[in-house]
C-alpha cells in the first residue's frame, strides 16, 4: 500500500497541473487545427422565435454539411432552444438572437423544441440528401 | 403549471445532487457547515449576475459567450470535485497522524467545496431567474410559474435531502466511497457537458456522432433528466464527449482505489 505523506500530495498535485495544462494544450491545439481548415465560414441559416412559435417550424438543410443555426429572438420574452437529437441547448433572451452550430448531420429528421413552452413551440429540421 | 414543475425540477436535480452528495462527504470527514453560507452567497450572486447580464454575454466572442461561460462553469466544477477526490486520502491520513476525533479538514479544502457547489449551482440557478422573471412574469404568467416552479424547487430539494440522509445512513466509511463514486461520475459527466458546449459553438468539429439511445431513455424523459444529472447521460454523444467521459471516469475511479485503499490501511478510518 502507497503511504500517503504530504509529500506525496505535492506530488500528485503537480500531476493534476500537468494533467489539466495538457488538457487545454491538446483543446487549444485541435481548436486550431479546426479553426485553420474551416476557415471559410460555414452557411447561416435563420429560425425566428415569435409569439412563442419557431418561424418556419420547418427547417430544410443539405446533409454532411457543417452550419451555423442563427435564432432570433423577436418576443419580449426569454426561450429556450432545446434539442435532445441534435444534442443542442441554449438559452435566447427576448428581442436577442444567439448562434449555434450544427452538422455535418446524416439525412433524416431532427426535432427541436422551446423548453419554456414545449407544448407549442415545436419545430423539425430535415435533412436531406444522400448518405455520406 | 405542470411545465413549470419539470423544468424547475430538472434545473434543480442538477445543482443538488453535487451539492448534497458533496455535504454529506464532508460531514462524514467531519468538516463544519460553515461553507454553506459562501456557497449560497456566490451562487445567487453569481446566477444573478449571469441571469441579467445574458444577451450581453450571449453577443460576446461572436455568439459563443454563452458556451465559453458555461463551459468555464462546468470545468469549474468537475475540475474541483477530482481535485476534492484527490484530497480525501490526505485527510484520512492527517486524521490519523494528528490522533484526532475528526479529521481536520484544511482550508484548501473548504475552498474547493465552496468552489465546486458555487459553479455547479451557478448556471442552474440563472436558468430558473430566467425562466421565472424573463419568460414566466413577462409573458403575465407569473401565478402558474412561479407556484410551478416553488412545487419544483421543493420537490427538488427533498430528493436532494433524502440523497443527504441516505449517504449518512451507510455510516460514515461507506458514505465516503459512496459519495466519491458518485461525485466521479459526475464530474465526468461534468467535463463531457463542457466539451459538448465547446461542438455546439463550434470550437471542435463534432463531426461524429456515436450512437443514439434516444429511442430506449428519451433525454426529456425523468430517467434521462436523473441520469442525465448522474451520469452526464446524453442520447447522441460526440467522440469527443465520450473521449473526455472516459478520461475523467477512469482518473476518478483512480482516485476512489486510493481513497479504499488508504481506509483498508487505516484500522479506524472513519469506521462507524
Amino acid at each position: 500500500m502507497t503511504s500517503f505523506t504530504t509529500k506525496s500530495v505535492q506530488h500528485a498535485v503537480r500531476r493534476i497541473w500537468v494533467l489539466a495544462l495538457g488538457y487545454c494544450l491538446s483543446v487549444i491545439l485541435v481548436v486550431a487545427a479546426n479553426q485553420s481548415s474551416a476557415a471559410d465560414d460555414p452557411p447561416t441559416i435563420t429560425l425566428r422565435i415569435k409569439d412563442h412559435l419557431f418561424v418556419p417550424a420547418e427547417l430544410t438543410v443539405p446533409a454532411n454539411t457543417r452550419f451555423r443555426l442563427l435564432i432570433i429572438n423577436e418576443d419580449n420574452t426569454a426561450e429556450e432552444f432545446e434539442s435532445a437529437a441534435l444534442n443542442r441547448e441554449k438559452v435566447i433572451m427576448g428581442n436577442s438572437e444567439g448562434v449555434i452550430f450544427l452538422g455535418p448531420l446524416s439525412p433524416g429528421e431532427y426535432s427541436f423544441f422551446g423548453e419554456f413552452n414545449p407544448r407549442t413551440a415545436q419545430g423539425r429540421l430535415i435533412v436531406n440528401g444522400p448518405q455520406s | 403549471m405542470i411545465d413549470a414543475v419539470v423544468i424547475v425540477l430538472r434545473e434543480v436535480l442538477e445543482a443538488m445532487l453535487v451539492c448534497c452528495v458533496l455535504l454529506a462527504s464532508s460531514y462524514a470527514l467531519g468538516a463544519k457547515r460553515t461553507w454553506l453560507l459562501p456557497v449560497t452567497l456566490a451562487a445567487v450572486g453569481g446566477a444573478l449576475l449571469y441571469a441579467t447580464n445574458l444577451a450581453t454575454l450571449t453577443a460576446l466572442f461572436d455568439g459563443r459567450g454563452q458556451e465559453l461561460t458555461n463551459v468555464l462553469l462546468l470545468v469549474l466544477t468537475g475540475a474541483s470535485l477530482l481535485f476534492y477526490l484527490l484530497q480525501l486520502p490526505a485527510m484520512l491520513h492527517n486524521k490519523r497522524t494528528l490522533g484526532k476525533k475528526e479529521a481536520p479538514v484544511t482550508s484548501t479544502l473548504y475552498a474547493v467545496l465552496i468552489i465546486a457547489s458555487a459553479a455547479a449551482m451557478v448556471r442552474e440557478l440563472a436558468e430558473i431567474f430566467i425562466y421565472v422573471f424573463s419568460y414566466g412574469i413577462a409573458s403575465g404568467q407569473a401565478v402558474p410559474v412561479v407556484s410551478g416552479a416553488v412545487i419544483g424547487a421543493g420537490v427538488g430539494v427533498s430528493l436532494g435531502i433524502f440523497i443527504f440522509f441516505g449517504l449518512l445512513w451507510l455510516g460514515k466509511r461507506r458514505c465516503l466511497q459512496m459519495s466519491a463514486l458518485l461525485l466521479g461520475l459526475i464530474s465526468a459527466g461534468m467535463l463531457s457537458q463542457a466539451t459538448r458546449f465547446l461542438v455546439q459553438s463550434g470550437f471542435l468539429p463534432g463531426e461524429h456522432i456515436l450512437w443514439d439511445s434516444g429511442w430506449l431513455i428519451s433525454e426529456s424523459s425523468l430517467p434521462g433528466e436523473l441520469l442525465h444529472a448522474l451520469l452526464g447521460y446524453d442520447a447522441t454523444p460526440g467522440i469527443e464527449q465520450l473521449t473526455v467521459y472516459v478520461v475523467s471516469l477512469a482518473f476518478a475511479m483512480l482516485l476512489l482505489r486510493k481513497l479504499m485503499a488508504r481506509q483498508g490501511t487505516d484500522g479506524d478510518a472513519l469506521r462507524q
